[in-house]
């Protein structure tokens, strides 16, 4: 029997019968929004790249793809962010050690390009107080 | 103090209506959508808000200036949410950078600049061609007959009172008997005077995408 | 308990065509009248204006049903002067998800074992669900992570809501009823449309 047609001969009476397939959906909504709350409020903050130059700073998401070009003391560094790891692509200076450093992805590691003035760190939950100490 | 308001904004809706044809301003408005989502500057963006928002006011039709501006606020403040770029300010937890404000107010100027061309270019008398338009100039008759029927909707029994309304009006729709022509007459109206200002605002628009 | 077709949707000489023009006329209505009615948080809708594709689920062929959803986005952006904007296409998509979620989940369970309330849920929560995605891509970014449980719980609350209303509608409703009374084949071996 359609549905509307049998509910029309019940009318009148208003009584609901919680379905079976009612209370599953409900319950796999209710599981979804625990589950994205939890994974989204509940989990620190991914970490970011931080570089600094003077007086500047910039902040990214080690998730996005992308070049950087970032004015120094003698020029521009271009710093690339790949695969989830920052790292000096190209560096104004004469020796360029900073370019052949590894790439940094972890909270708390660092680079830097000293004749121009470029520092580039992760920044993340767990290492804070280490950054802190080396920034005092 | 209301009442005037609302008298002048009726009027003005009466003479916006009166000055154009509702396809061909849907359609400018089309154009000048598209124009907007191709705008290379945000200072080109910046412009169509403004003058779309004054579109806006013109057409007469109801505006928020206090939504537009807690919506704008909105996209800007989420969009900061996620720091990217140049370090500008800190604000406790929050980091404003540089990247993520032009992202966040590019979007919100975007989103709002959408909304006010829609508002001032689209109108209940713009009718669609094709078999939609006729399904839903049909829908939108049974939208004024039941409008007609509504007299007052209370919360109270407010199941039974839409109950009654459907039936009212539904015999009278199934039978079809009034219908009227309100679908597309698939020819070009007559000219109205608003029609050099649509060409000249769509030229002004695409021309505006050569502007660096 | 899958019962393969324990229901069969009315037949019209139309194809349902007038019957998806009445109640995409409903659903116009009710968004002026749930637009009238103060509302709790911003963004909390109850959704009144998708109780008509709700019933619509088990009365309309798929061709008029679709129909419907489209003139309900199409005539709300209209009527509301939003038609070009983001709002339009966010409420595109948020109602195709959910009428094809709807649509979907009654080919595969007849009202035996799902009734209007575990069917809205689904397609508030999968609107929501769509809506946050593509606000993802064009308005916030990244950060749309952060509304993504909101949105979900939100749906999951008007949902239960308008399915509880939509249940007690469609049976007190006798406007409902005279729809179906005259050519319905009520048989249960008839079979149906899918």
């Amino acid at each position: 029997m359609p549905l509307i047609r049998r509910a029309g001969a019940t009318r009148g009476r208003g009584g609901f019968q919680v379905r079976w397939l009612d209370a599953l959906i409900v319950a796999l909504s209710a599981a979804l929004f625990l589950y994205l709350a939890v994974s989204v409020y509940g989990s620190p903050p991914s970490s970011v790249l931080v570089i600094t130059s003077g007086e500047h700073e910039w902040i990214y998401q080690l998730t996005q793809e992308r070049e950087i070009d970032v004015p120094g003391l003698i020029g521009m560094s271009v710093i690339g962010i790949h695969d989830g790891a920052a790292h000096i692509d190209d560096s104004p200076c004469a020796n360029r050690t900073c370019v052949a450093s590894q790439p940094i992805s972890r909270a708390g590691e660092w680079a830097a390009c000293l004749p121009n003035g470029v520092f580039i760190r992760i920044e993340g939950e767990e290492h804070i107080d280490e950054i802190d100490a080396t920034v005092r | 103090m209301r009442r005037p308001a609302a008298a002048a904004r009726a009027e003005r809706r009466e003479h916006w209506e009166g000055a154009f044809d509702p396809t061909r301003l849907a359609l400018t408005g089309v154009l000048l959508s598209i124009v907007l989502l191709f705008q290379p500057t945000l200072y080109g963006r910046v412009a169509m808000l403004a003058a779309a928002a004054a579109a806006a006011w013109a057409s007469g039709r109801r505006l928020s200036p206090l939504m537009t501006v807690f919506v704008m606020a909105g996209i800007v403040a989420a969009n900061l949410l996620v720091p990217m770029g140049r370090r500008l300010a800190t604000f406790g937890p929050l980091v404003v950078t540089e990247t993520a404000l032009l992202t966040g107010i590019e979007k919100a100027v975007t989103f709002e600049a959408l909304m006010f061309i829609s508002k001032a270019c689209l109108g209940p008398a713009l009718r669609l061609p094709g078999r939609f338009g006729s399904f839903f100039a049909d829908a939108l008759r049974g939208y004024d007959r039941i409008l007609e029927h509504k007299g007052s909707v209370k919360l109270d029994g407010f199941m039974r009172r839409i109950d009654e309304i459907l039936i009212s009006v539904y015999d009278g729709f199934q039978s079809g008997g009034d219908r009227v022509d309100t679908g597309y007459r698939g020819r070009p109206a007559a000219f109205r005077r608003g029609d050099p200002a649509l060409a000249v605002i769509a030229l002004a628009a695409v021309v505006s995408l050569l502007i660096r | 308990m899958r019962s393969t077709r324990p229901y069969a949707r009315p037949t019209f000489a139309d194809g349902g065509r007038r019957l998806a023009a009445f109640l995409a006329a409903l659903a116009f209505f009710l968004s002026t009248v749930e637009y009238m009615l103060p509302r709790p948080v911003p963004f909390m809708r109850l959704g009144l204006a998708n109780l008509p594709l709700l019933i619509a689920v088990d009365l309309l062929p798929f061709g008029s049903y679709i129909a419907l959803a489209l003139v309900k986005v199409v005539g709300m952006s209209v009527l509301t002067g939003s038609l070009f904007s983001y709002v339009a296409l966010f409420s595109l998509a948020g109602t195709l998800a959910s009428a094809l979620v709807m649509r979907g989940l009654r080919a595969v369970a007849g009202p035996r074992s799902l009734s209007y309330v575990g069917l809205c849920v689904a397609g508030a929560v999968s609107s929501n669900l769509a809506q946050v995605a593509l606000a993802r891509v064009f308005v916030f970014g990244d950060s749309a992570r952060f509304m993504a449980p909101a949105f979900v719980g939100l749906g999951l609350v008007s949902g239960l809501a308008l399915g509880a209303f939509t249940q007690a509608f469609a049976s007190k409703s006798a406007w409902l009823a005279g729809v179906l009374a005259p050519p319905v084949v009520a048989d249960a071996s008839a079979g149906g449309q899918a």
